[in-house]
């Protein structure tokens, strides 16, 4: 820590609430998850009977799977798509690629709300069926921006002259791509990757919309949960999700440790 | 002659221009030139006078506007670059960060299928040429900016390529391992007898390097030839002010005979030159320091005052006003110690032999 920051003593209580606000919340969430008591919120004894439980329950199972096979799909294309975008814009200038860079990252500022009903709308209009299949379209779709911006960021600090230098040593652009381009975008495309992947596990408010019957992700199952109330098996299931993202996190981490 | 054999690059009528209608830029202006097998040829000029361009026109990065490429006789329109016998050593390297020294060597290579023995051995031979022998496994990142270089000039050379394009590969060193590097470069080109196409914005380096030069101005070629030709008989005013320090004096002709011409620099002050132009013609006349003759008391000569004296430890330079209007200056050797015959207020005598006196073009 920078000495500057220790001089105003009040600085120091400042921090240490902020991240109490941040991360008690949290703490006691995945404690509570521990509690043998069926009452959420008091504490009686340890126990891991709940998760035991989230595990048997087979809607909720397949309400994880459903949100992993939707955050998978909708990750990949996503990335793939984004990858395209960000390919095509590549080291081109001008008011076209400003616009481009614009619209895809549009849907960042939309209301999520207005984006669900627009899609809701639209699948009506188009007669598509409400069900899985619409919540990975809806998912793919709102993935892109955040899978583009990551790539793109790394796509940018890349050395043109990199390319240049492939071409002058015989590399075809299929051959380019494959051995300089990739290796060196990979870190861009993994973090593109997992962010994508975490955003699409998460959501909450399009699929809610556009869910048919069978299409419950995790997120839609835990809301359904706690309108019965809080218990301790939603304290359990979220702590697993949380444990779930952390590992992703730090997988990504080591990954980008690894290509050093 | 060696115009028998077709030339390594043969550049004829190139011009580039990039954007269009009223801000187009015209990087090149017709260049023509060839380069002769097995020639260290340099580019020399100040920034922004097209150098790269050539070079990427040549290497097939861009297309020129105008004209056309021959590489070995070849005509090379329309061919990628992956297409074409020419390898460059890049201002900044360009070296694969996630390859490692051997990777970075052996990537030309690889690109055409050749066997994997005879890959090893390239690599092998190509990093003992450049004295990196034990740093095969190394990253670029590991590395410092001499050794980075030498691995880049390793990743062309191992493709042996007939022409070789090195664009200001030295620019980024420090003066003494710029010093080595430039042997290295010599001594590189000798062994491996390839056509080098050396750019750089240094007169020296072109000068002690090259075995010709061609000096480059706001996108034109304006003189090709060997150093000595380029420093000692420059054809045009930015040429001889460009390499090494110049008298530049504006004169009329006033006579012309076999032996060369006369010209009237001042009243009083005429100079004559081995070279004719018509009596008449206004011209610019271009003597280099070194080459002027000071005398105390001579016969002969122009009337001049010095104005300065400065020491430059192997000489020192006396800086002149000739027939009260003109600057001139002067480089004498301090051969046997520093020159104390010139103080400023002297009155001295000022000549040139004629073959040192040349007439330049604007
Ligand atoms: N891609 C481009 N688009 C527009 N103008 C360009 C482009 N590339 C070069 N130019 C212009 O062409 C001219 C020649 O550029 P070039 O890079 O060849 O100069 P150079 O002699 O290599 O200079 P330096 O010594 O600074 O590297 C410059 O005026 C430059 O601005
Ligand atoms: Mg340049």
């Amino acid at each position: 820590m920078s000495p500057s920051s220790l001089r105003f003593p009040g600085l120091r209580a400042v921090l240490a609430s902020f991240f109490v606000y941040l991360y008690l919340p949290i703490i006691v969430l995945v404690v509570l998850s521990f509690n043998a008591s069926p009452q959420a919120t008091i504490w009686t004894g340890f126990s891991i009977d709940w998760y035991g439980r989230v595990l048997d329950n087979p809607d909720l199972m397949r309400a994880f799977r459903n949100s992993l096979l939707i955050a998978t799909t909708a990750a990949v294309g996503a990335t793939v798509l984004a990858t395209l975008a960000a390919l095509g814009t590549q080291r081109r200038q001008g008011g076209a690629v400003d616009a481009v860079n614009a619209v895809i990252a549009l849907p960042l500022v939309v209301p999520e709300i207005v984006t669900a009903v627009a899609s809701l709308l639209f699948f009506i209009m188009i007669g598509l069926r409400l069900g899985l299949g619409t919540v990975i379209l809806a998912h793919l779709v709102f993935c892109i921006p955040f899978a583009y911006l990551p790539i793109r960021a790394r796509l940018e600090g890349m050395d043109a002259a990199l390319e240049e230098a492939a071409a002058d040593l015989y590399a075809t652009p299929a051959a380019t791509f494959r051995r300089v381009t990739l290796p060196l975008l990979w870190p861009g495309l993994l973090s593109g990757l997992m962010l994508a992947f975490i955003i699409s596990l998460d959501d909450f408010v399009i699929t809610y919309f556009v869910s048919g019957p069978g299409a419950t992700t995790l997120p839609v199952y835990i809301f359904g949960m706690i309108r019965i109330g809080v218990s301790p098996e939603v304290n359990a299931v979220s702590s697993l999700i949380l444990l779930i993202s952390i590992a992703f996190v730090a997988a990504s981490w080591v990954i980008g440790r690894l290509k050093r | 002659m060696a115009d028998k054999a077709p030339a390594a690059v043969e550049v004829v009528a190139v011009s580039k221009r990039f954007g269009s209608g009223a801000d187009a830029v015209v990087a090149l202006d017709e260049v023509s030139l060839a380069l002769r097998p097995n020639e260290f040829f340099t580019l020399l000029g100040p920034s922004g006078c097209g150098k790269t361009t050539l070079l990427r026109l040549i290497a097939g990065f861009e297309q020129p506007s105008a004209g056309q490429i021959l590489i070995d006789g070849e005509p090379v329109a329309g061919l990628p670059p992956y297409r074409r016998p020419v390898n460059t050593v890049f201002q900044s390297y360009a070296l694969f960060p996630h390859m490692t020294v051997a990777q970075n060597v052996a990537f030309g290579l690889e690109m055409r299928r050749r066997p994997a023995a005879e890959i090893a051995a390239t690599v092998a031979e190509m990093l003992a040429l450049v004295r990196l022998g034990g740093l095969e496994a190394r990253r670029p990142a590991q590395l410092s900016g001499g050794q980075q270089q030498r691995v880049a000039l390793a990743r062309a050379l191992a493709n042996h390529p007939k022409v070789l394009l090195l664009d200001e590969p030295l620019s980024a060193l420090d003066l003494k391992l710029r010093k080595e590097m430039q042997a290295e470069l010599k001594r590189i080109q000798h062994a491996t007898g390839l056509t080098f196409v050396f750019v750089t914005h240094d007169q020296g380096e072109a000068l002690t390097m090259s075995d010709r030069i061609a000096v480059m101005s706001g996108g034109r070629v304006l003189q090709v030839g060997t150093p000595e030709d380029i420093y000692e008989r420059p054809t045009h005013r930015f040429v001889a002010d460009f390499i090494g320090d110049t008298n530049l004096l504006e004169a009329e002709c006033i006579a012309h005979d076999a032996s060369g011409s006369r010209c009237r620099v001042a009243d009083g002050i005429e100079i004559a030159t081995a070279q004719s132009a018509a009596v008449g013609t206004r011209v610019t006349l271009a003597i280099r320091p070194e080459r002027v003759e000071l005398a105390r008391a001579a016969p002969t000569g122009w009337p001049a005052r010095v104005e300065s004296v400065t020491y430059f430890g192997t000489d020192t330079t006396v800086q002149m006003m000739l027939g009260g209007a003109v600057t001139f200056q002067a480089r004498v050797q301090n051969r046997n110690g520093a020159v104390h015959a010139f103080a400023p207020g002297d009155t001295v005598r000022v000549s040139a032999p004629p073959d040192a006196v040349r007439i330049v073009a604007d």
